[in-house]
């Protein structure tokens, strides 16, 4: 449903990240890993045309992305930074509701399917009971699952996240990957998402890219790319790695980081 | 489905309405002749003397629109760019865009004064030069709110400048041009009210126009791109609703600052930063706010009448340093 082909993508001419093919089907959760700096963002930004790539086209269920109108492609995808900022008054609900815009023309209103929409997103990220509360008044975790109830309400295919754990605590870090699995699950959403846990990685998503220097570097099904050597290339760190144990595929035990001549 | 908190937010902009109607007929009466209430009624039924007639439909009457509609326009221009270029204190003033705007009549005044009745245009074109110059030099990978103060000083000094070397070329018609840099709205009669309300009106309904827009671009360029934006043609109409209102205000009474930074900045304590709301009340209390400022400038060392804008500067500017200071809000 989404195909990503020979990308370029770069800020001011200068190429952060190349070569970059990309074939996603629907209902798969996909999850970019990598070293800061690598590209995680760059790439995902620009798959959700959030950035215009240097070179390289993105289908989107048959279209050209870049030729598609914002609307459009905004009931179909759905893409959060990783920080967002939004006025300080305004309460979870509004900033849900304006996930409405795409479905609305510039002279409607919010109609009462829309405040379904609303109410269900809001529903789904737990944030009922505190739905009128400012934007400035709550915690980082609950602000995380106001912008993801926005993206809901736009009721969209594919959801885009860049890091949406990261800053929480452990907590809130799980009650929003199980938040992602149950939505892939029950609605058959399409997601590709940037973490920074290798173990949430591999719980969590039908394939890893592995990514460094703004290059592919592996592909797959975590179990079977993610290997000592592999994780020795990319973050230069010695990784005991059990298979098959405590109901998980594969759990990753970081142990040391390399000698720097190593 | 409105709740509370938003029906309480209608009744606020509903009594500022009634209120600056009060403050309409109120301020009738005040100047450097006195008027009482009675003689005001017995005016408009007709059946005042003559001199008060003359007063109060020649003099007070269209002052009073224009300061009403000014202050309007230049509060709402204010709240607009601030959204444009995300930066709670930006204003027609501070950015240049004023002084552009003035520059342009202040040059049509002295050399094409046959072409009285395209003032408002004019303005706008010069407004419009100055806001350009000033994206343009704050551009660095988006607008950095700080360089836009920066390049607004610079775009500023640039316009004053070119402002002296016209009022020293033409010293003999130097007397309006300082008219023009303070900003006054003394000795505006409806002539200038038929030439600026027209085009306010127009201004005043695009604005409405851009409210939703406002509200996208408040949650930032990557938030209202997903949400189907297209971020720059939205920041460029706002950005030429903004201009417009303040150019046709510059053309009306000149540079009159600070107004379009202190008035927002009040709304969102009342209102919130919500711009279906933000509008309406900057444009209610823009009008109560410029109508007060002026009825002081009127007032206050009467005989002599002081220009407006040095009025709005001495309330205006302590404001903007204190928010300079603070730069936090909670509404
Ligand atoms: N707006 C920008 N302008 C210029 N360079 C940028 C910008 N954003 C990121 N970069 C550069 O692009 C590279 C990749 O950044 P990013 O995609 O954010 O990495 P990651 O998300 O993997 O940590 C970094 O070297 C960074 O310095
Ligand atoms: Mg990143």
């Amino acid at each position: 449903m989404l195909k990503v082909n020979d990308f370029k993508v770069g800020y001011d001419g200068k190429m952060i990240v190349k070569d970059f093919n990309l074939h996603v089907k629907k209902g798969e959760i996909i999850t970019i890993i990598g070293p800061n700096g690598s590209g995680k963002s760059t790439v995902l930004k620009a798959i959700g045309r959030l950035l215009k790539p240097m070179s390289g086209t993105i289908y989107l269920d048959k279209q050209l992305l870049w030729k598609m109108n914002g609307k459009e492609i905004a009931k179909e995808m759905a893409c959060l930074s990783q920080h967002n900022i939004a006025p300080e008054d305004m309460t979870i609900r509004k900033i849900v509701s304006f996930g409405r815009n795409p479905h609305k023309a510039w002279f409607e209103g919010v109609s009462k399917k829309d405040e379904e929409i609303i109410d269900w997103a809001i529903e789904k990220t737990n944030l009922k009971s505190m739905q009128n509360k400012k934007m400035i008044h709550i915690s980082g975790g609950e602000s995380q699952r106001a912008w993801i109830a926005m993206a809901l309400a736009q009721q969209p295919k594919i959801l885009l996240l860049d890091e949406p754990t990261t800053y929480l605590d452990i907590n809130n870090q799980i009650e929003i990957l199980e938040l992602v699995k149950e939505l892939n699950e029950k609605l058959k959403l399409t997601v590709i998402m940037v973490l920074h846990d290798l173990n949430q990685a591999a719980k969590y998503s039908d394939e890893v890219i592995v990514l460094k220097n703004g290059e592919i570097k592996a592909l797959g099904k975590p179990e079977e790319i993610l290997n000592q050597n592999l994780i020795k290339e990319i973050y230069n760190v010695e990784m005991n790695i059990l298979k098959n144990q405590f109901g998980e595929k594969i759990i990753l035990i970081p142990k040391k980081i390399y000698a720097k001549d190593a | 489905m409105k709740n509370k908190k938003e029906k309480r937010k209608i009744w606020i902009i509903c009594f500022s309405l009634i209120f600056l109607g009060i403050l309409i007929v109120g301020t009738i009466g005040v100047g450097s002749i006195d008027i009482s209430v009675g003689e005001i009624i017995d005016t408009f039924l007709g059946k005042g003397d003559e001199i008060n007639d003359s007063i109060i439909m020649d003099m007070r009457l269209p002052r009073i629109l224009l300061a009403v509609f000014v202050g309007a326009s230049l509060s709402i221009s204010g709240a607009l760019l601030q959204s444009v270029m995300r930066n709670p204190l930006a204003d027609p003033g501070i950015t240049g865009v004023s002084s552009g705007g003035s520059l342009a009549a202040i040059l049509m005044m002295l050399y094409f004064p046959q072409f009285y009745r395209l003032l408002p245009l004019m303005s706008f074109l010069g407004a419009m030069l100055a806001c350009g110059l000033v994206f343009i030099l704050s551009w660095d990978n988006g607008i950095k709110p700080i360089r836009v103060i920066l390049s607004g000083v610079a775009i500023n000094a640039m316009f004053a400048g070119a402002t002296s070397l016209l009022a020293i070329m033409n010293s003999d018609k130097i007397q309006g041009v300082l008219l023009w840099i303070n900003g006054s709205i003394a000795y505006r009669g409806w002539r200038e009210v038929s030439y600026f309300l027209p085009y306010c009106i127009v201004g005043l309904i695009l604005a409405l126009f851009c409210i939703r827009g406002a509200n996208l671009l408040a949650l930032g360029d990557d938030v209202a791109t997903n949400l189907g934006m297209n971020v720059n043609r939205a920041r460029i109409c706002i950005s030429l609703v903004a201009v417009f209102l303040a150019g046709i205000s510059t053309s009306a009474v000149g540079i009159i600052g600070f107004i379009g930074i202190i008035v927002p900045h009040v709304c969102r304590l009342i209102v919130g930063s919500d711009y279906k709301y933000l509008i309406p009340m900057s444009t209610i209390l823009g009008g109560i706010i410029l109508l007060l400022a002026d009825t002081l400038a009127r007032y206050i060392a009467r005989p002599i009448e002081l220009p407006v804008g040095v009025m709005m500067a001495m309330i205006g500017c302590p404001f903007f340093l204190f928010l300079l200071r603070r730069r936090k809000y909670s509404a």
